[in-house]
């Protein structure tokens, strides 16, 4: 049954994005098995292992009466930094990972791209990939690789990059999947610009699918919420954490619990039953159009559902999730899909109270305010998956393909071209990669954002004529 | 006589029929109809279901069922084990773990021929503890890339492995929205089932949901009501029904190689048996009902659709259920009588303008079942008006006295009609409007599935929809 994922966490941001998403998944696993039992849902993310023997031996998923003995999380950690692997390694969640799917370095890439994906590519690479082999050897029939990283710094981009091509080099059937973190405009990383453009030629010449996060529409999300819970104070609000904050001083690992929520979301499908499964492959076939057109909107309603008290009348309906996950301001990328194109959509709904007539008849309601693409006015892509969330009866996530995503992909090329007009810090690169490569990857942008809007079209008729 | 009757009897009761559940909708659907040929039956219905090997086990169901990925027909196993009155066999499934992506050619193309060999001999093993085989049904939902992709590709292979039994290959058509390929996976499927299956039945989801709502009351439904309306309505003219012999008949059932006999008189269920003819839908495809290769589109219409109990106050009970039969073929076509009042709120509307307002019938099959069936007055359906002129004997009607289920009277109408074919009309348009974009094509090229595949199943099925237009 197992049908595995491979979480590979790069740099900084991926690796505490990461373990927040483990620590979720193990609560979310944990709360619907409460004796214990290594079910087939949980052989997707992870492994269970005996360590009484030396090496420790596998425990199959067999029939699935199994008890837990030792979970051992599908991933591999790669940072230049020890701090926050480490972190990871001493923490509560340091049985899950093992040294040998850790890879560390010392020095750090020094937020340059290329330092990354040009120095630490070569040196590193070929440990990195072994790593990955260790996990995939293990892997019954591997689904996906999702890559954790952010494209501000140097390692997560670079190094991220340098991952991403050697993945799709050795393993070309297996999906892969980008969830990056774009740089804000008031990055305190000044190169970020450089490094998030050079990193996005990578991820549409090798990613099946990306589903980019913006820490701006993060920051936005919690905003509303702190608002909210004025109004309402038993709401689920993250405590900020004590750590680094970003620079509009909301906490990180509040930021980062929506993107684990995100990711758990994605895979709920793959791990449990529901009445319309929908495979991360599917999600391909029915969201990508075009190959190089495969940038995603995603946006979850609720975006964050902690052990809240809200009584059951407060709790949003189906119909209200629908109406809330298109709008605006719950999206993970700054932007309004409702003003721009819709190539195709993904709804995928968790939750049994709901069945598949009240989906069915909310996206014929949502049709009307849509904008389809004259080819595809039923772009539509259904799921339904039988388990909640953790801490809430229902939930919803969007996965767009609308052409509303050249917006952040503008600013990017905005803000890249005030730098490099003066080419400022340019010689960082120049030490380590032709600078040739700005001007491809300049290009491979900008004939992105003209291929999405190639698709952006008038208002499209609603009958069948 | 009676007991070379008693043997052809016999004959028939030991006839199997194999049931390929094929992809997440074809399992689910396939649970509930064997619920409901299971329920719907005072005794066991030997075609669909065998006995096992020990006497305290459970009947076992004579299915295959098939996916890419493992949980359903695990959930499905669970399941019909739940319910406790019968199961599925133990060894008769087939799962992977790579899902076929919505991908109908990574179903058709790749997974397909990977999979021939262990499917092949799953079927066969099935069809080896029928008696006397009769042919397949499958159960497969054309939207994605397993019950449309794999699904056609088996029946491709079956059809050179067994080539004289028939097919019945029930297909279910997705809700709007469910899949955004789905539309070139519905036109490649039925492209490739013309040409081997001997019937094809397609529901739509979106028929089923409304019957749940209107008719049922049920305000928000789920799959599985949906298919519970769907596996009774299949079920209805699957479980054993007699024809009425009238003289007109004769010729059809003796070109057929059966035996004609006297007309039925008696109500009694045993002497039913031994003096007429039971139902073999499969063969009966091929001789009655989809007789001409170019016509093998089928739709199913059954009322009522909630029990009603034994109306002794009307003498003609049966007349009002065949009225309501008539009328469901002289709307306009049922696919667009859901959408007029369906929850999308807009009309379907050119696309059926090229179908006249009768639903012209190639032929029809009229089970009914209650009291007085075999006694109804049936010449509101044998009108010329719903037939060309060239179709002989165009109505076969069966009866059988028993009730069916809770239901004391049940009439169903499988049509060789052309409303069977009106939906895949707009699948076409919208298939072609991606084609002509090219969207998506790249995915499927992937897999060996090139443009001009697409063409060749694009005139495949504007050639079907010429046909049904002529009629």
């Amino acid at each position: 049954m197992p049908r595995e994922i491979i979480t590979i966490q790069c740099g900084q941001c991926g690796n505490q994005v990461g373990c927040r998403f483990w620590e979720l998944a193990l609560q979310e696993h944990a709360a619907f098995n409460p004796s214990g039992v290594f079910y087939f849902s949980m052989s997707s993310l992870f492994r269970n292992m005996d360590t009484r023997f030396k090496p420790p031996r596998e425990l199959p998923v067999s029939d699935g009466i199994s008890k837990i003995k030792d979970l051992e999380a599908r991933a591999v950690l790669v940072d230049m930094e020890e701090g926050v692997v480490n972190q990871l390694l001493k923490g509560p969640l340091s049985n899950l990972f093992k040294s040998r799917q850790c890879i560390t370095g010392i020095s750090g890439s020094g937020n340059n791209w290329a330092h990354g994906h040009d120095v630490y590519g070569p040196q590193y690479g070929e440990a990195i990939l072994e790593k990955i082999q260790s996990e995939a050897e293990k892997c019954e029939s591997l689904q996906s690789f999702n890559i954790l990283h952010s494209l501000g710094g140097g390692t997560g981009s670079g190094l991220g990059s340098y991952i991403m091509e050697a993945l799709h080099d050795n393993y070309s059937g297996v999906l892969r999947i980008s969830v990056p973190v774009f740089p804000s405009k008031d990055d305190d990383v000044v190169t970020s610009p450089y490094n998030s453009m050079l990193a996005v030629k990578s991820l549409v010449d090798h990613a099946d699918c990306v589903l980019p996060i913006e820490n701006e529409a993060l920051c936005e999300i919690l905003d509303k919420m702190e608002v909210r819970k004025l109004r309402s104070p038993t709401l689920y609000v993250p405590k900020p954490s004590k750590g680094k904050k970003h620079p509009s001083g909301k906490g990180f690992d509040a930021m980062n619990e929506i993107v684990a929520n995100l990711l758990l979301h994605l895979t709920s499908s793959v791990r449990f039953d529901g009445s319309l499964n929908v495979d991360l492959n599917e999600l391909t076939t029915n969201l990508v159009p075009f190959p190089k057109l495969h940038f995603l909107m995603s946006s979850m309603s609720p975006a964050l559902h902690g052990p809240s008290h809200e009584n059951a009348a407060q709790l949003p309906t189906v119909n209200q999730l629908f109406t809330d996950v298109i709008l605006h301001k719950n999206q993970l990328v700054k932007g309004n899909p409702l003003a721009c194109t819709y190539l195709a959509s993904a709804f995928l709904f968790r939750g049994s109270q709901s069945n598949v007539s009240d989906l069915s008849a909310n996206i014929c309601h949502l049709r009307q305010r849509m904008k389809m693409v004259h080819w595809n006015p039923e772009g539509f892509k259904i799921g339904h998956c039988f388990r909640p969330p953790l801490h809430a009866p229902q939930a919803l996530l969007c996965l767009a393909n609308n052409t509303c995503i050249r917006n952040p992909f503008k600013r990017m090329k905005k803000r890249f071209e005030k730098l490099f007009k003066k080419r400022v810090y340019v010689h960082h690169y120049a030490e380590y990669m032709d600078l040739g490569t700005f001007a491809l990857a300049l290009d491979s942008l900008e004939d992105l954002i003209e291929h999405y809007g190639e698709h952006e079209g008038p208002l499209m008729l609603r009958q069948f004529a | 006589m009676r007991d070379c009757v008693r043997a052809r009897v016999r004959e028939r009761e030991r006839m199997g029929v194999v049931v390929l559940q094929v992809g997440q909708g074809g399992n689910q659907f396939g649970l509930s109809l064997f619920d409901a040929l299971f329920s719907l039956t005072s005794s066991l219905a030997n075609e669909f279901f065998r006995e096992p090997r020990r006497s305290a086990d459970l009947p076992r169901a004579r299915a295959v069922l098939i996916d890419s990925e493992p949980k359903v027909v695990a959930a499905v196993k669970r399941r019909s084990r739940a319910m406790g009155y019968w199961r599925y066999g133990p060894y008769s499934s087939y799962t992977e773990d790579s899902g076929s992506g919505n991908n109908w050619a990574k179903g058709f193309c790749r997974l397909g021929p990977s999979w021939q060999d262990a499917l092949s001999d799953l079927v066969r093993r099935e069809v080896e503890m029928c008696d006397i085989f009769d042919g397949f049904i499958t159960s497969q939902s054309l939207a994605g890339g397993t019950g449309a992709g794999i699904g056609s590709y088996l029946l491709e292979v079956l059809k050179d492995e067994y080539p004289s039994c028939n097919t019945l290959s029930h297909c279910i058509w997705p809700l709007e929205g469910e899949c955004t390929v789905q539309y070139y996976n519905v036109v490649l499927s039925i492209a490739h089932l013309c040409d081997v299956v001997d019937g094809l039945l397609l529901v739509k989801n979106e028929t089923l949901m409304s019957t749940c709502k209107k008719a049922l009351g049920i305000q928000r439904p789920s799959f599985d009501d949906m298919n519970t309306v769907g596996a009774r309505a299949l079920a209805s003219v699957l479980v054993p029904a007699y024809y009425q012999t009238k003289p007109k008949l004769t010729g059809l059932l003796k070109s057929s190689g059966k035996a004609t006999t006297c007309k039925v008189k008696s109500s009694d269920c045993q002497s039913q048996m031994m003096s007429s003819t039971q139902v073999r839908i499969l063969s009966d495809l091929v001789t009655g009902l989809c007789s001409h290769p170019k016509y093998r589109m089928l739709a199913l219409r059954n009322t009522p659709q909630v029990p009603t109990g034994l109306d002794n106050s009307t003498t003609h009970p049966w007349k009002s259920h065949l009225k309501q039969l008539k009328q469901m073929l002289y709307m306009e076509p049922s696919w667009a009588m859901e959408s007029t009042s369906s929850v999308h709120g807009h009309k379907c509307t050119s696309d059926y303008s090229a179908f006249r307002k009768i639903d012209r019938c190639v032929a029809n099959l009229l089970v009914l079942r209650g009291k007085g069936s075999s006694d109804a007055d049936v010449s509101l359906l044998e009108d010329k008006a719903l037939y060309p002129v060239w179709s002989k004997d165009p109505l076969m009607v069966a009866t059988n006295t028993a009730p069916l289920g809770d239901f004391h009277i049940f009439a169903s109408l499988l049509s060789n009609c052309s409303s069977a074919i009106a939906p895949a009309a707009h699948a076409l348009s919208r298939a072609r409007a991606m084609h002509a974009s090219k969207a998506y094509l790249y995915q499927y090229a992937k897999h060996g599935l090139s443009m001009d595949d697409f063409d060749t199943s694009f005139e495949a099925i504007e050639a079907v929809l010429e046909q049904y237009r002529e009629l």
